[in-house]
């Protein structure tokens, strides 16, 4: 046997083993319910959803006339500022919170009603139970007077990033700047920071341009004064 | 004259005949019908047939007889039935594929003209016959709400002390301990006892740690009786058949939550304290059947503001107590030797 490799697998099958363990324990903490999406399709919370991916997830209902239709549209602009991303490592997903009411069919009319019927972007329905369960565990307050509210849910968005189990809730109804914002917190660092050196060379390229055109104007105010 | 005459005429029938069809509405809205269950027609004999309605669409026809050993009743036939819509049905089909004593080959299709959680009526589409159907007693069946008030280390009174702010305020005392639901069925023969909710168990030394789960038998078998420690409470009340299915249903999902590790919160007795809720309002799915306080967990709210959290749960059932006294069934009335046969 290759003396490295004889060397080295413990220490991969020790971070192996620990892997399968933490995502064992998101699984079982944020479930692995079966939901069905606006497409009829059966889909896994976790190993379908959620593993592996940078998810938006928001909770809404087909006949909310609340705040529901002006999430999903602030959520559609979102999924324009994110350009080439949805559908590739960044997903997005609708949960009803009445599963009752919402049959795959009720909610592809709303996501087309709201023009919201794209690639990367699934609506939710599933068993009341397990519904109610993900919302506990994704949106709860700990305060069941606002917990058992369910419009108290439908406002805010969370956001998670399974390799790195990092999340966060924002409220839905922010600016779609600062959703983007704060959904670019859920990217690893070296891409944060591959982001940010190229924004600061931007900047810097913007502060030289500026400064150029300021100097050009100077010399221009310069040479007519010279000319009369 | 004659107009104004015939008008209030049509007003009257107009008026009456709405107010027949708001009633019957209101009536089918309160509560989705059950037939799961023991049935007896009103049309019974001395020997009277019960027609026990199973989940699984078939009926048994039985008649009551004490010549079985470990058994009230004799099974006669079994056929299938289907209700058109289950929980607000218009129409019973009895199919019948081969026939028998009571039905003829083929189905008897029976028009439900009302119905409610003890009683439903038919139509005979032949001769039209009314039936009046009553459900059996073949069952008794009680829910009762139990709590202990225990000292609880970890949680302190002393304001001076950090608390953490999701076990409660500085202020109040510093107990709480054991709270669950409890479901007794008794069948005449044996009693049948299912329980859920909050108990301490002992880890380490001495170190008392809430669970959320079947109640262990000591703790609630203390409750099968009146206690009368000053620190226990507890509300039994008697159920019909339907509102017992309709609790049980809560007990099962929450069950499912206890054994998947999928209670809604970290804390064990907040869970507990939404079981208990979530049971006792179930007795009000179809209109107001106990007095309970409403939990909105704000300021005002007499019970959280007053207490920790670990005491909400045997607030809650002291405040149901209290509200609702008549209704508890006391040890005296407690039908311990209770047989079937009185339908």
């Amino acid at each position: 046997m290759d003396r490295r490799k004889f060397l080295s697998s413990p220490v991969t099958n020790a971070a192996a083993a620990a892997d399968s363990a933490a995502e064992a324990q998101k699984r079982a903490y944020l479930t692995n319910a079966v939901l069905t999406n606006h497409e009829g399709k059966k889909v896994r919370f976790y190993d379908d959803l959620l593993k592996d991916k940078i998810t938006i997830v928001n909770m809404m209902y087909a006949k909310c006339d609340g705040i529901c239709p002006m999430v999903t549209s602030n959520l559609k602009r979102v999924y324009q500022g994110l350009k080439g991303r949805i559908g590739v490592d960044t997903f997005m997903y609708s949960i009803t919170l009445k599963p009752e009411q919402d049959s795959p069919l009720a909610l592809k009319r709303f996501a087309e009603m709201h023009y919201a019927n794209l690639p990367g972007w699934q609506f939710l329905t599933g068993d009341p139970d397990e519904i109610e369960t993900i919302r506990f565990r994704l949106f709860r307050w700990d305060h069941p007077g606002l917990d058992n509210d369910v419009d108290q849910h439908t406002g805010m968005v969370f956001l998670f990033n399974d390799n790195l189990s990092r999340n966060c809730k924002t409220p839905a109804m922010s600016s779609v700047r600062s959703l983007l914002e704060t959904i670019s917190w859920m990217d690893p660092i070296p891409v944060q920071a591959a982001r940010a050196r190229r924004d600061a060379a931007k900047l810097v390229a913007k502060f030289e341009r500026e400064a150029a055109w300021a100097e050009g104007e100077k010399w221009a105010k310069g040479a007519v004064a010279i000319g009369r | 004259m004659k107009r104004v005459g015939f008008l209030y005429a049509l007003m009257f029938v107009c008026l009456s005949a709405g107010g027949v069809t708001y009633g019957q509405s209101e009536a089918r809205k309160a509560c989705p019908f059950n037939v799961v269950g023991t049935w007896r027609s009103e049309a019974a004999t001395e020997n009277p047939i019960l027609f026990r309605f199973a989940p699984d669409g078939t009926v048994t026809l039985l008649s009551a007889s004490t010549a079985i050993p470990n058994s009230d009743f004799e099974t006669l036939a079994a056929v299938s039935y289907k209700l058109d819509k289950p929980s607000a049905p218009t129409r019973l089909d009895i199919i019948a594929a081969r026939g028998n004593e009571v039905f003829g080959r083929g189905t008897t299709a029976m028009e439900i003209v009302e119905y409610g959680d003890d009683s439903f009526t038919t139509i005979h589409p032949v001769d039209g016959r009314r039936t009046h159907w009553v459900r059996a007693k073949t069952n008794r069946y009680f829910l009762t709400f139990a709590a202990r008030r225990t000292q609880l280390t970890g949680y302190s009174d002393d304001s001076s002390q950090k608390i953490d702010p999701k076990v409660g305020r500085p202020n109040g005392a510093a107990y709480g301990g054991p709270a669950f639901a409890m479901w007794t069925k008794l069948d005449g023969r044996k009693t049948e006892v299912e329980t859920l909710g909050l108990y301490l168990r002992t880890e380490g030394v001495g170190r008392m740690v809430p669970v959320v789960g079947a109640i262990p038998s000591g703790l609630y078998k203390e409750f099968l009786k009146e206690s009368d420690k000053d620190s226990d409470v507890m509300m039994r009340l008697e159920l019909s058949e339907a509102e017992f299915e309709r609790t049980h249903k809560v007990f099962k999902i929450w069950e499912k939550r206890a054994q998947d590790k999928t209670l809604l919160y970290d804390e064990p007795y907040l869970n507990a304290m939404e079981f208990l809720r979530r049971t006792a309002e179930s007795l009000n799915q179809c209109g107001e059947r106990v007095k309970l306080h409403k939990l909105d967990w704000l300021q005002n709210d007499e019970i959280v503001s007053r207490h920790h959290i670990p005491a909400h749960p045997l607030e809650y059932i002291r405040d149901m107590r209290k509200k609702n006294d008549k209704l508890h069934v006391t040890d005296a009335r407690f039908p311990a030797d209770w047989r079937p046969g009185q339908f």
